[in-house]
């Protein structure tokens, strides 16, 4: 649905978008990470067709942005960063304005879409209110509205719930989600555990190159293993006797926590039998041994740095 | 009933424009400046010295328009950039002409608003003498054609930054300097002196405020406005699709 290949963008001396590839097929939620100035909002927006690339392909729903730039616009769905809207414009007149923008179909159409629209994206409420009236939350909303009015089939999104309190953006996720199946959605955010909540794959990029592009669950995959072991007593020498277990290159702690008393193992492989063995033989008093799953915040910081 | 779906683009970003311009506060401070300033220089001369000429306000109107029209475009295309909704039309599936061909002809509606709404002296004339309905109708037809030219000025300025102020400046002196032309040409050598006269706003006006129709007016006044169109609809397109026009894109 999307593919991007060899894409390069520049603003004067800076490259944002310095040699991209990637591609998302039909029905994924893709997860588009980076710290800010990564270049995802340049990418996302030579996608929606409002920035024309230096150099590389661009094609959406097969068809090349450089040829079928109206095409492509009219089947994408795109909110994009900060989410612009007419602030003079009642909720209502906004997206009668996009749908005759859109050129989608007659008065009795438009209503019942809207009416379709409003209820899925819960503005029914604000439906007659200046948008400039609206809170963060629901303006949004009317951002997303807009969006999936003409039911594209595939959707850009910008940091869709940027500056939204959790309530607000458990709300728009819960949207997103609602689409999920049905649409072709590439998400940028920085906030990971919205990309943990809704992406099947995540794409990061760091300084205009791509980083990484895997499913998520493959991301978390490294060749290190963080350990946690809990003991109900201070070890005596408990630091030596952890290390000296084969394969663990590091090791941290004690930590208290309450009565127990807490490392985290750093190692080669999964040392959790060792572990075990050593505390049973000894008669070491464990009470907890886990191994971590590394979480997204690490493995973009360590793609990142 | 009329549907939205058959009618272009162009008409769609002008209907919006044009709502937007005359939702705001903006758009009626500026209708009654513009009505306070005709009015006066239009009462003057018939109490002062009894006189049912309109003449004397139809002159001022052309100046009038100069400082008006600019606060009326200012807005047009800067706002737009400055509060990022152009990514909303860019990113719509409208063409490039027709976001800013809409947007050109709301605020020529807005603006012939103002100027219809003077008809009101020449009316009251009519009930007091015998104004010259000729010349009266002449007077207008060519102050609309000024205002087609004066608004596509003012979208051109307005195109060219984020911030209105600039935009109004950049409208005024653009198009102060058109005014200004045909009242300097003394100043000038032959045979500049005539080439600036014939640029400037003033000789063209008069043929048209004196009933004579020349064609050479009307294609003057609407070759200034399709320049100074065609000049944001090439900066616009080259920002968007990083080349010049080209026709579906």
């Amino acid at each position: 649905m999307i593919e991007v290949r060899e894409l390069r963008k520049n603003y004067g001396d800076l490259w944002a978008v310095d040699g991209v590839d990637f591609s998302i097929g039909k029905g994924e939620i893709v997860g588009f990470l980076g710290p800010n100035g990564a270049g995802k909002t340049t990418t996302l927006r030579i996608l929606a067709g409002y920035l024309p690339q230096n150099s590389g392909t661009v094609r959406v729903l097969d068809l090349d942005n450089k040829t079928d730039g109206l095409k492509i616009r009219r089947q994408v769905g795109y909110l994009p960063e900060n989410n612009p809207l007419y602030e003079t414009m009642e909720v209502s007149e906004y997206l009668s304005f996009l749908w005759a923008a859109r050129r989608l179909g007659s008065a009795q159409v438009r209503q019942n879409r809207l009416k379709e629209v409003a209820a899925s994206c819960g503005l029914e409420s604000v439906i007659g209110k200046d948008i400039g009236e609206l809170s963060k939350g629901y303006r949004q909303r009317v951002g997303l509205a807009g969006a999936i009015l003409h039911d594209p089939s595939v959707l850009l999104l910008d940091e869709p719930t940027s500056g939204l309190d959790p309530i607000q953006a458990r709300d728009v996720r819960d949207l997103i989600k609602s689409l999920k199946a049905r649409k072709t959605i590439l998400l940028s955010t920085h906030i990971l555990p919205e990309v943990h909540a809704i992406c099947d794959r995540v794409v990061i990029i760091h300084k205009g190159k791509l980083v990484a592009d895997q499913p998520l669950k493959d991301l978390a995959n490294s060749e290190e293993y963080v350990i946690t072991v809990g003991f109900a007593k201070n070890l005596t020498n408990g630091e030596d006797r952890l290390k000296d277990i084969e394969g663990v290159t590091a090791l941290e702690g004690p930590s208290r926590r309450g009565h127990e008393f807490i490392y985290r193992i750093r190692a080669q492989k999964d040392v959790r039998r060792e572990v075990f063995e050593l505390a049973a033989s000894k008669h070491l008093p464990l009470v907890e041994l886990k191994m971590e799953e590394k979480s997204l915040e690490e493995i973009f910081h360590e793609l990142t740095r | 009933m009329i549907t939205t779906h058959h009618l272009s683009g162009i008409w769609v970003v002008a209907k919006k424009d044009f709502w937007e311009m005359m939702n705001s506060p903006m758009a009626y401070v500026l209708y009654a400046i513009f009505l306070l300033v005709t009015g006066y220089f239009f009462s003057q001369p018939l109490f002062m010295i009894n006189q049912a000429n309109v003449a004397p306000f139809m002159e001022l109107v052309p100046l009038i328009l100069v400082f008006l029209v600019p606060a009326v475009t200012m807005r047009s295309l800067a706002e737009e950039f400055k509060a990022g909704t152009f990514e909303i039309l860019a990113t719509l599936p409208l063409k490039t002409y027709e976001v800013v061909v809409g947007k050109y002809l709301a605020s020529v509606a807005v603006v012939t608003g103002a100027l219809g709404l003077t008809v009101v002296y020449p009316v009251t004339l009519e009930i007091l003498g015998d104004p010259d309905w000729g010349a009266v109708a002449g007077s207008y037809i060519g102050n609309v054609f000024l205002v087609a030219a004066l608004c596509a000025i003012g979208v051109f300025a307005s195109g060219l930054t984020r911030n209105q102020v600039v935009a109004y400046l950049i409208a005024w002196v653009t198009g102060f300097g058109f005014f200004l032309a045909g009242k300097v040409i003394m100043f000038f050598p032959y045979p500049l002196s005539d080439v600036i006269n014939f640029m400037g706003f003033d000789c063209h006006l008069q043929n048209i405020s004196r009933g004579v129709l020349d064609s050479r007016d009307l294609v003057y006044f609407l070759s200034l406005a399709s320049f100074f169109l065609v000049l944001p609809l090439m900066r616009i397109e080259k920002k968007l699709r990083g080349a010049s026009i080209q026709g579906n894109r």
